[in-house]
């Protein structure tokens, strides 16, 4: 079956274009959906993209945690109808929301960082078996509310069931288990439970060599399940 | 001396518009409370500190919200005791 | 309420009495306050910036607008304008920047264009409280452009004593429109056109913002007279920039006016007076956020993200759909009439009837002096320590590692790296370079952006400050190939009443002028901030300018680094007698004389060579710097440093006045680095474009930059990577905690 990529539009949502762009770069059918619906239409794959959705007042992610087309995103997850992708300020919302788990708190030198980083999947997610173990992606941050955080008695769990998807790996792409732009438990850039992946770092603007990276096109390919272009 | 354990609510100036409680307050409208008439957020500091007496206490915590805790253009605050132990 | 009470002189006092043919009410006497402060009216600079350039084949809207606008090619235009938020950052930074973030963006939105690009230009002091401005300020200007969704892809920040009470917030917004689009802006009203308020709702916010806060120096007992701090937005801001853009692609927007300085007032009457129209605004409609607020209060608020929409009749209905779809109301709030009075009512009573003309154009202004002719050049003599009497043959390995090092020369990643530069995926050089290239929609050409304005080199001669800043911002944009299309000047000075001042900043519009002119750019809008000065201390006469080039090849700029050492390095266009006149190396030893004149007409002709010869295999240059701030040292620094690491460089140069020929920061001048075995021909091209050119150095293949002074070499020195990696980056040791430089 084609995809058909809805990208949800939150009020305060500003990496919607690009993403939307990224997506028909890669052929996809892609539409943009506003929060305030109560169905996804018929896609097939759905991504909450970055931005500051309803300012990130109260914390990051909050306010559009709770937006009407949330619930429809709750329950197609719950069917197995969909595949759910959340970037940034999607991932926030997403760990908002309890979809996935975790939060996502404030860089641990309190201020916004936007710089290129090497991320490298660490368990390959069972849903996207192209992900393998120890790919590397050359992938831009944007965030203030990045340090990945979880509490420790769910801490077993996140490993035991293979969640731990991306972490962050020194610019020389070096393991060293030790870089962390932002303050991460276990450096930790990106998590994956059943068909919801969510990641701090946004593939959508690493899709040309002449923006310093085009890793971002294998990353979402892969993503879709399609063959890299 | 006694500790006393005091809190602090740093606020926006009424006047100030709250860009953060504007728009939670529109959610929390939009989502089942529709009776919330006003939503503004602030900020609260728990202190605990040594001193003579509660008055004691409470002069330095306003010296403390003037000097550091609170921004005089934007802020104001209040400080109460919430309990000692000696 | 008396005159002298919203700021008028007796004699502007007079002026609108006779105006008015009358004694005007209390509130009349207000919007004249507010629309004559020297923040709204110019007065003091209006004759003068009438000398600049202006015109050009490629220009769609000179100043006078909202910005102004150019022509990238047959389908995209490219609106763009400088704005000083100083004042406010200064009461509070944070909000003080956010919101001149938000104005800024405002004003391009009113174009009609979508917001691409962000540049700012700070000025701060290194003492006191120098550092918590600038953190604060950072944190403003990062907080409103990341969450808006408008990339910061460049800037600047200079340190100055006369910064540290005055700090400079100057935003550049850069934004694109298609050419099909109907002209928007405050110009198409027609009577019968409902008028209509956009946004957030109206507060006591900023109330005499302009007339008082902006319009006024500062003295120690000026915080009473504080207004409630307006507070940035970015959420309503976004929300606001997309409903205003999805309604005038409706076709419905007739006009389009933002609300900044001085609010409600001076958006409705700068509107009527460009549509040539009246207006009737009924206050009591206007949506208020606190109770009880007055007529004036509601004219004079300066709440943010606010917008004037002004629809026609045919698709005004879609415009106000538009709109909704954003969540956001548009209330209307009055009427366009064909009587050319200006009249505002408070339910049933009128409140005041003027002309808007006279709000906007009828305040009396400065005359301009009359000698339009550059200053003579004063050569100072040399003080007492300074270069000419120091080192006159070899050279100072200690002073070069301190201009590396300087905080007006050192790398800026700390503050830019909280600035998020690579949203809406067009940004192919971001702010690690001194040139910004972006993609732009629509078009097979791209843009070049830079932005300059040191202060430093205006300090002495105000003039040679003002041509420098054209020609540094130009040369940035010829590095790539790219054809300067407008410059936006943010011209910031102290007290205009002062003799001093008012001198100054004239011939730094002379000097802004003269280069303008030479370098054949139009200067298409800008803005003035005057009374930066606190407890009579002023600021040195600060222009900062913008500029934008059109790019042709945005997806493979050229080079300002190197992958290969196969080269020899050439100072192209060099000072003929380099002199350290308002040099970083001058400043840090406590002198400052005047900085050179640009040689403007060799700058022209160096400029449209390199125009060709960046993308001429045959010249096959490598890499290409404009020469600023720290002189040829730094060019070459900064280079070396982002260079691959397999390159090295050795630079030689003649014994006599080599820390002059390294430290000289005369504008015009180019470090490029040519093939060498190319580097005949290039030399030949020059010769025969008369472009003067030094050899000054090689590349090689080991990591280290080699400094050899008298030939055969009489002094050398060698630096690692790492130490000079340490001296340009050495904010990483300072200022503990927060991380900044």
């Amino acid at each position: 079956m084609k995809p058909k990529v809805a990208v949800i539009r939150f009020p305060g949502s500003n990496c919607d274009r690009d993403t939307v762009q990224a997506f028909q770069s890669l052929g996809a059918e892609t539409t943009i959906l506003a929060y305030d619906r109560e169905d996804l239409e018929d896609a097939t794959h759905v991504v909450l993209p970055g931005g500051f959705s309803y300012g990130d007042y109260l914390r990051a992610g909050a306010l559009a945690a709770h937006a009407p087309i949330m619930q429809a995103l709750v329950d197609a997850i719950s069917r197995g109808a969909i595949e759910v992708l959340g970037i940034c300020n999607g991932f926030q919302i997403l760990c908002e929301r309890g979809i996935l788990p975790g939060a996502l708190f404030a860089n641990v030198s309190g201020q916004f960082r936007c710089s290129w980083e090497w991320v490298e999947v660490l368990t390959p997610p069972a849903r996207w078996p192209g992900f393998r173990r120890g790919m590397r992606f050359r992938l831009p941050i944007a965030h203030a509310d990045g340090a990945y955080r979880i509490g420790h008695s769910d801490r077993e769990a996140l490993w035991a069931q293979g969640s731990v998807f991306l972490r962050y790996v020194d610019p020389d792409g070096q393991e060293t288990g030790e870089y962390n732009p932002n303050g991460s438990w276990e450096a930790i850039a990106g998590i994956s439970e059943g068909p919801v992946m969510g990641l701090m770092p946004h593939p959508e603007r690493a899709m040309q060599p002449w923006l310093g990276s085009k890793d971002g096109r294998l990353f979402l390919s892969l993503w879709l399940q399609e063959v890299p272009q | 001396m006694t500790q006393f354990r005091l809190r602090m609510a740093v606020t926006l100036k009424p006047e100030v518009l709250d860009p953060a409680g504007q728009a939670t307050q529109q959610v929390v409208h939009e989502r089942g409370f529709p009776e919330v008439s006003e939503l503004r957020i602030g900020k609260v500091v728990d202190i605990a500190m040594h001193a003579h007496s509660a008055e004691d206490a409470l002069a330095k915590a306003r010296r403390l919200g003037n000097e550091f805790l609170a921004n005089p253009v934007l802020e104001r605050f209040e400080v109460w005791v919430q309990s000692d132990e000696t | 309420m008396t005159p002298d009470a919203v700021g008028l002189t007796a004699k502007e006092a007079e002026r609108v009495r006779q105006l008015c043919g009358r004694e005007p009410n209390d509130l009349e006497w207000g919007l004249f306050g507010a629309l004559w402060s020297e923040h709204c009216s110019y007065k003091s600079s209006k004759r003068v910036l009438a000398w600049l350039p202006k015109e050009g084949p490629q220009v769609v809207a000179g100043p006078g607008g909202n910005a102004g606008v150019v022509r990238l090619d047959d389908r995209m235009e490219v609106a763009f304008k400088v704005e000083s938020h100083n004042h406010p950052s200064y009461v509070e930074p944070v909000q003080g920047a956010a919101t001149g973030v938000g104005g800024i963006i405002r004003d391009i939105v009113a174009m009609g264009a979508r917001p691409i690009a962000l540049m700012d230009s700070l000025r701060f002091g290194l003492e006191g409280n120098g550092q918590r401005l600038r953190d604060g300020v950072v944190a403003g200007i990062g907080g409103y452009g990341n969450a808006i969704g408008v990339p910061t892809v460049g800037g600047e920040v200079y340190y100055g004593p006369g910064y540290a009470k005055n700090p400079l917030v100057n935003v550049l917004c850069v934004g694109v429109r298609q050419s099909k689009d109907a002209i928007v802006g405050a110009s198409g009203a027609r009577p019968g056109q409902m008028v209509y308020l956009l946004g957030q709702a109206t507060g006591r916010d900023g109330i005499h913002g302009a007339s008082l806060l902006a319009s006024r120096d500062f003295s120690a007992d000026d915080q009473d007279m504080r207004p409630t701090v307006q507070v940035g937005d970015p959420y309503t801001g976004k929300l606001l920039m997309e409903a205003t853009l999805a309604a005038i692609e409706t076709g419905g927007v007739a006009a389009v006016q933002d609300l900044g300085a001085a609010g409600l007032v001076s958006a409705s009457s700068e509107l009527a007076v460009q549509s040539q129209v009246g207006l009737e605004l009924h206050l009591d409609q206007v949506p208020c956020r606190e109770s009880a607020m007055s007529g004036y209060e509601i004219m004079m608020s300066e709440t943010q993200e606010r917008m004037l929409l002004v629809l026609n009749s045919a698709h005004g209905g879609e415009a106000l759909a538009a709109i909704s779809q954003w969540g956001l109301n548009a209330t209307p709030i009055g009427r366009v009439t064909a009587s050319g009075r200006y009249v505002l009512y408070f339910g049933e009573r009128e409140v005041a009837n003027l002309e808007a003309s006279w709000l906007v154009d009828g305040c009396p202004l400065t005359p301009a002096g009359k000698d339009l002719v550059a200053p003579a050049f004063k050569p100072m003599r040399p003080s007492p320590g300074s270069m000419e009497e120091g080192v006159e043959e070899g050279f100072d390995a200690g002073a070069l590692m301190a201009i590396a090092s300087d905080p007006d020369c050192r790398e800026r990643r700390p503050i830019f790296q909280r600035y998020d530069s690579m949203i809406q995926t067009a940004t192919v050089w971001g702010p690690d370079h001194e040139v910004s290239v972006l993609t732009v929609d629509g078009s097979p050409w791209g843009l070049a952006l830079a932005v300059s304005g040191i202060g430093r080199w205006a300090a002495v001669d105000a003039y040679a400050g003002g041509a420098a800043a054209v020609s540094v911002v130009v040369s940035r944009l010829a590095t790539q190939g790219a054809v300067a299309l407008g410059l936006t000047d943010g011209l910031n000075a102290g007290n205009p009443d002062k003799p001093e001042v008012k001198q100054a900043f004239e011939q730094m519009v002379l000097g802004i002028r003269d280069a303008a002119r030479a370098l054949d750019v139009p200067v298409t809008g800008g803005n003035v901030s005057f009374h930066n000065e606190t407890d009579g201390a002023a600021i040195w006469p600060t222009p900062v300018i913008g500029g934008v080039g059109r790019h042709f090849h945005p997806t493979a700029p050229v080079a300002d680094s190197l992958n290969r050492p196969d080269v020899t390095l050439l100072l192209i266009n060099p000072a003929l007698s380099p002199s350290l006149g308002g040099s970083v190396w001058e400043r840090q030893h406590g002198v400052l004389t005047a900085y050179p004149r640009v040689r403007l007409s060799d700058l022209a002709h160096t400029v449209t060579w390199l125009g060709t010869a960046v993308s001429d295999v045959d010249a096959d240059i490598r890499a290409v710097r404009a020469v600023a701030d720290g002189g040829l040292w730094l060019a070459l620094v900064k280079m070396w440093l982002a260079s691959a690491p397999s390159v090295g460089m050795t630079v030689t140069l003649e014994a006599v006045h080599a820390m002059p020929r390294l430290l000289s920061e005369e504008a015009g001048q180019f470090l490029a680095a040519v093939a060498t075995t190319r580097v005949e021909a290039t030399l030949l091209q020059l010769q025969s474009n008369a472009i003067g050119c030094l050899v000054v150095g090689q590349g090689h293949d080991g990591d280290y930059l080699e400094l050899q002074v008298g030939r055969p070499s009489r002094w050398t020195r060698r630096w690692s990577r790492s130490q000079m990696r340490a001296a340009w980056q050495s904010w990483e040791g300072d200022s503990g905690g927060s991380g900044t430089p």
